[in-house]
C-alpha cells in the first residue's frame, strides 16, 4: 500500500501509510486505540474507499470497490466484532455468501467436503452446530475458515484474541503459524506488545494515523515499540507506597457472602474488607464468581450473609444511586455505555443530577465537563457530540473511566477487567487514575484477569476460585507462581 | 360428522390465516418486521375481485391480485429497507392507506361505499381445493427454502446478524426487498382466496383483522414453518368453533361474546409466554434497518 490517506469528516484516519506485507510472513499493525489501524485495513479489504494512495497486490496495481473484488483477489478479513449469525450451523456461516450450489440449493456435500479438506486435522469445528452453542474461540476459528474457504491467500485479523481466553490464543497462534507455513501472509492488528513478539516477523506502528516505525520483530526492543506508538517511553510508575488507611473503618466490609448458584458464578461465604485508600485485587480464573460478586455488591443478586458500606448494611438499597457506587463493568457494552447516544451523555450517565438546571439538564455543562475530563484521558474523537458507538473500544473504555472516577468521584471503586481490550498508553492513565483515587482516600476493589496487573496496582490480593477465597496475599511484592497456583 | 364439519370449517378459515403468515415470515425472517399483512390482503383481494368484475377472466383476476399485494410490498420495502424508516409504523401506515383508500376506489369506480359488484358463481373459485393444494405449497415450499436453499439461508442470516452477509459483500438491502416481495405475493393468495373463493367480490374491511391473527400465528409460531402452520389451524379452529356455537343456537348468551372468542385467543396466547421468553426466537434483526 502505498501513500494511503483516508479522512472522515475533517479527522484524518490515515495520512499517507506506506504498508509491505512480505509473502509467507506474520505482519502486526501495532499502535494505539484509535491510530489508523483498522481504517488502513478496511480500505486494503475494500471496506472504504481511501482519499488518496493505491494498493498493489503483487506488484499488481488494485483499487477494490467492495469486498467481493478483495475477496476475488485473495484478500479476506476477521472484524474485530465477529460477523457470525449465531441462528445457522457453523458449515452455513462459513459458506454463506459463496455457497456450493446447486440450482439454488445449498449443496451441503460438496461443501462438506470442500471444508474438511481446508480444515485437514487442526482446524475442524463442529461443522452442523448452532453457532451460538459454540464457545468463543470456535468462532473465531469459524471466521478464519471463512476466509480459508474463499481462497484467501492475504488474511487481514482486527484484534483477533481480544475475546479469547488464554488457552484458546495459545491453540490460536499455533493455528496462525500453521497457515503461515503453509503459504499464507497473515497481516495482525494488534495493540498487544505480546502478541508482536511472540508470534510477528515485522511490526508496523502507527500513531494518529501516520506511520512513525516499521521493524523487523527480532531487531527491536519492547521500548522502541513503545516509543513508536505512544511517543514517549512508558513512565512505568511503580506505585510506590500503599494509601491504605489500615486504622480507619472500613469503606466496605463482607461478611459469609454467600449465593447459591447451579453451576459455576457460586459465591459460597466470603468474607473479606477494604479500608479507605486501599486496593483490593481479586485474582483468579474467570467464572469463578467475580461476576456474581460484583452483581451481589451492586444488590443485583439475591445473597445470605452481609455487606456494609462504611457501616451502613447496603441490602437492598440503591448502592450506585445512594452510596455513589463507581463501577467499571467488565462488559462496556451492555452495561455501561448507551452506544447510540453521544460521547458527552454517555460521560454523565448516572451522574445527570449533578448537571441539572431548572430541572433541565443543562446540556452545555455536559459538554464541558465531558470535554474537560476527557481531555485529560487523551481521548481521541472529533467532538464530544459524535456517538460513543464510532469511538475505538479503548477510548469507550476512557469515557468510562472518567465517568465513573472523575465524575463520580466515589468511596467505592468497582472495577471489574478495568484495562481490557485497551492499548499500553491508555492503560498506564487508567492505572494512574485508580492509583490517585485511592490516594483521595477511596477504596478499590479491582478484579482483572491479567495477573501482572493485580500485582503492579493492589495493596492486598485475595484469588477467588470455585467461590471461595482461596488465598491471600498481602503487597506490595507477590510471588506471581504461588498466586497462579491458588487459581487453579 | 359433526366434527368433519368443523374440521373442514377450520381449514377454510385457516387459508388465509395461512398464507398470510408465511408471506410475513418471510419479511420478518429477513429483518423486516411486517405488520402490514392486512395491507396485503386488502389490497390483493380488492385488486383480484374489481378485475374479474371487470374481465370476467380468471387469469387477469389472479395476476392483478398478485400484483395488488406485490404493489404493497414494493412501498413497504420502499420505506422500510431504502429510505430505512420505521417499520413497524410504515406497516401502520399502509394498513390504514388500505383501509381509506379501497372505499375511495369503490365510490369512484362503482358508486359503493366499499365493495365490489357481487361476482356471478361462474366467476368464483368455488372449491376450496386449489387454494388448499397453493397452501401446501407454500408450506413445503417455505420448508425446504429456509431448510435447504441459499436464498433461505441469506434471508435467516439478514434477519439474525447482517454484518455476516455485508462482510461477504451480499447486498443485505437487496435480501431484504425480494424476502418482502415473495412473501407479499404469498399473502396475496389469501386476498385472493377471500374475494373469490370464500366471498362473491370484495366487501368493505374484508380481511377484519386477518393479517394481525396472521402475525399472531407467526410469532406464537416462533418464526418456524412447522408450528406456524399448527398455529394458523389452531386459530382457524376456533373461529369455526365460534361460528358454530352461534348457529347451532344451543347458547343463551349474546352472539358477540362468541365472536371475539378467536381475538382473546390470539391475545392471551401472545401474553402468555412471556415477552422476553418470546423474544429469544424473534429474528435479532428484525425491526433494525441496515445502514
Amino acid at each position: 500500500m502505498r501513500e494511503v490517506s483516508k479522512s472522515y469528516a475533517g479527522f484524518n484516519a490515515n495520512k499517507k501509510v506506506n504498508f509491505n506485507l512480505k509473502h509467507g510472513s506474520i505482519h502486526a499493525i501495532a499502535g494505539e486505540n484509535g491510530a489508523g489501524k483498522s481504517t488502513l485495513m478496511k480500505v486494503l479489504f475494500g471496506l472504504t474507499k481511501p482519499n488518496s494512495g493505491e494498493i498493489l497486490i503483487n506488484g499488481e496495481k488494485k483499487s477494490f470497490k467492495s469486498p467481493l473484488e478483495a475477496i476475488a483477489s485473495g484478500i479476506g478479513m476477521v472484524q474485530q466484532h465477529f460477523a457470525l449469525s449465531g441462528v445457522i450451523s457453523a458449515l452455513e456461516n462459513i459458506i454463506l455468501g459463496a455457497e456450493p450450489q446447486k440450482f439454488g440449493f445449498i449443496n451441503h456435500k460438496e461443501a462438506l467436503t470442500q471444508l474438511t479438506q481446508i480444515a485437514k486435522d487442526n482446524l475442524n469445528v463442529p461443522w452442523e452446530r448452532e453457532t451460538n452453542s459454540l464457545p468463543i474461540g470456535e468462532h473465531q476459528r469459524i471466521e478464519i475458515l471463512k476466509l480459508l474457504f474463499r481462497k484467501a491467500k492475504i488474511l487481514i485479523l482486527d484484534e483477533p484474541t481480544g475475546v479469547l481466553t488464554p488457552k484458546e490464543v495459545k491453540r490460536f497462534f499455533e493455528l496462525l503459524k500453521n497457515l503461515k507455513a503453509q503459504g499464507h501472509s497473515i497481516v495482525i492488528i494488534t495493540h498487544k506488545l505480546d502478541e508482536i513478539f511472540e508470534l510477528c516477523d515485522e511490526v508496523t506502528v502507527l500513531r494518529r494515523g501516520q506511520v512513525t516505525g516499521h521493524f523487523k520483530v527480532s531487531s527491536i526492543t519492547k521500548d522502541d515499540l513503545v516509543q513508536a506508538m505512544i511517543g514517549r517511553r512508558l513512565k512505568n510508575l511503580p506505585k510506590e507506597k500503599s494509601f491504605a488507611q489500615n486504622d480507619a473503618p472500613s469503606v466496605l466490609k463482607v461478611q459469609n457472602l454467600l449465593v447459591s448458584k447451579p453451576g459455576r458464578g457460586k459465591l459460597s461465604g466470603i468474607s473479606f474488607q477494604i479500608k479507605p485508600g486501599e486496593i483490593l485485587g481479586v485474582a483468579g480464573v474467570e467464572g469463578n464468581g467475580q461476576q456474581t460478586l460484583v452483581e451481589a455488591l451492586l444488590e443485583l443478586e439475591k445473597y445470605s450473609g452481609q455487606i456494609f458500606f462504611e457501616s451502613k448494611n447496603t441490602k437492598n438499597l440503591n448502592v450506585r444511586r445512594d452510596l455513589n457506587y463507581g463501577l467499571i463493568s467488565e462488559d462496556r457494552h451492555h452495561q455501561s455505555l448507551w452506544l447510540d447516544e453521544s460521547v458527552a451523555n454517555n460521560s454523565v450517565i448516572g451522574l445527570s443530577s449533578r448537571f441539572l438546571k431548572n430541572c433541565f439538564l443543562n446540556f452545555k455543562a455536559v459538554s464541558e465537563f465531558s470535554e474537560k475530563v476527557l481531555k485529560k484521558y487523551d481521548v481521541s474523537m472529533q467532538n464530544v457530540q459524535q456517538k460513543v458507538s464510532g469511538l475505538s473500544g479503548g477510548n469507550q473504555q476512557k469515557v468510562i473511566i472518567a465517568r465513573e472516577i472523575d465524575g463520580r468521584a466515589p468511596k467505592l471503586l468497582i472495577a471489574s477487567q478495568p484495562t481490557r481490550g485497551v492499548d499500553v498508553g491508555a492503560i498506564e492513565s487508567i492505572h494512574e487514575s485508580i492509583i490517585s483515587l485511592a490516594q483521595n482516600g477511596s477504596g478499590i476493589l479491582l478484579i482483572s484477569s491479567e495477573l501482572e496487573e493485580i500485582c503492579k496496582l493492589s495493596d492486598r490480593v485475595i484469588v477467588l476460585r470455585n467461590g471461595e477465597i482461596s488465598a491471600e496475599f498481602m503487597g506490595p511484592q507477590y510471588d506471581t507462581q504461588k498466586i497462579g497456583e491458588a487459581m487453579v | 360428522m359433526l366434527l368433519d364439519d368443523l374440521i373442514l370449517s377450520a381449514v377454510r378459515i385457516s387459508l388465509p390465516l395461512i398464507f398470510a403468515a408465511y408471506g410475513g415470515m418471510l419479511s420478518e425472517k429477513s429483518g423486516v418486521a411486517n405488520i402490514a399483512l392486512e395491507a396485503y390482503l386488502l389490497f390483493s383481494s380488492f385488486c383480484a375481485a374489481a378485475v374479474m368484475a371487470l374481465t370476467h377472466n380468471l387469469g387477469f383476476s389472479i395476476l392483478s391480485g398478485l400484483l395488488g399485494g406485490v404493489f404493497v410490498g414494493i412501498i413497504f420495502s420502499f420505506f422500510t429497507v431504502k429510505v430505512k424508516s420505521d417499520q413497524i409504523i410504515a406497516g401502520m401506515a399502509l394498513n390504514i392507506l388500505a383501509t381509506g383508500l379501497i372505499p375511495v376506489l369503490c365510490k369512484a369506480f362503482y358508486g359503493t361505499s366499499g365493495q365490489t359488484p357481487s361476482l356471478e358463481i361462474q366467476d368464483r373459485i368455488s372449491s376450496t381445493t386449489p387454494f388448499i393444494i397453493a397452501a401446501l405449497l407454500v408450506f413445503i415450499g417455505t420448508f425446504i427454502l429456509f431448510k435447504k436453499s441459499v436464498f433461505g439461508l441469506r434471508v435467516t442470516a439478514a434477519g439474525d446478524h447482517p454484518p455476516a452477509l455485508r462482510s461477504q459483500g451480499i447486498n443485505v438491502d437487496f435480501v431484504r426487498v425480494k424476502a418482502i416481495l415473495i412473501g407479499a405475493a404469498i399473502a396475496s393468495v389469501g386476498g385472493i382466496y377471500l374475494s373469490l373463493g370464500a366471498g362473491s367480490g370484495y366487501t368493505r374491511n374484508m380481511s377484519a383483522g386477518r393479517g394481525f391473527i396472521a402475525l399472531a400465528a407467526l410469532i406464537f409460531g416462533r418464526w418456524k414453518p412447522i408450528p406456524t402452520l399448527l398455529a394458523c389451524l389452531f386459530f382457524g379452529f376456533f373461529d369455526s368453533l365460534q361460528i358454530f356455537l352461534q348457529t347451532s343456537g344451543t347458547l343463551t348468551i349474546p352472539t358477540q361474546f362468541v365472536q371475539v372468542l378467536p381475538y382473546l385467543l390470539t391475545l392471551v396466547l401472545l401474553a402468555v409466554p412471556t415477552g422476553k421468553a418470546q423474544k429469544n426466537f424473534a429474528p435479532q434483526a428484525i425491526n433494525r434497518p441496515d445502514l
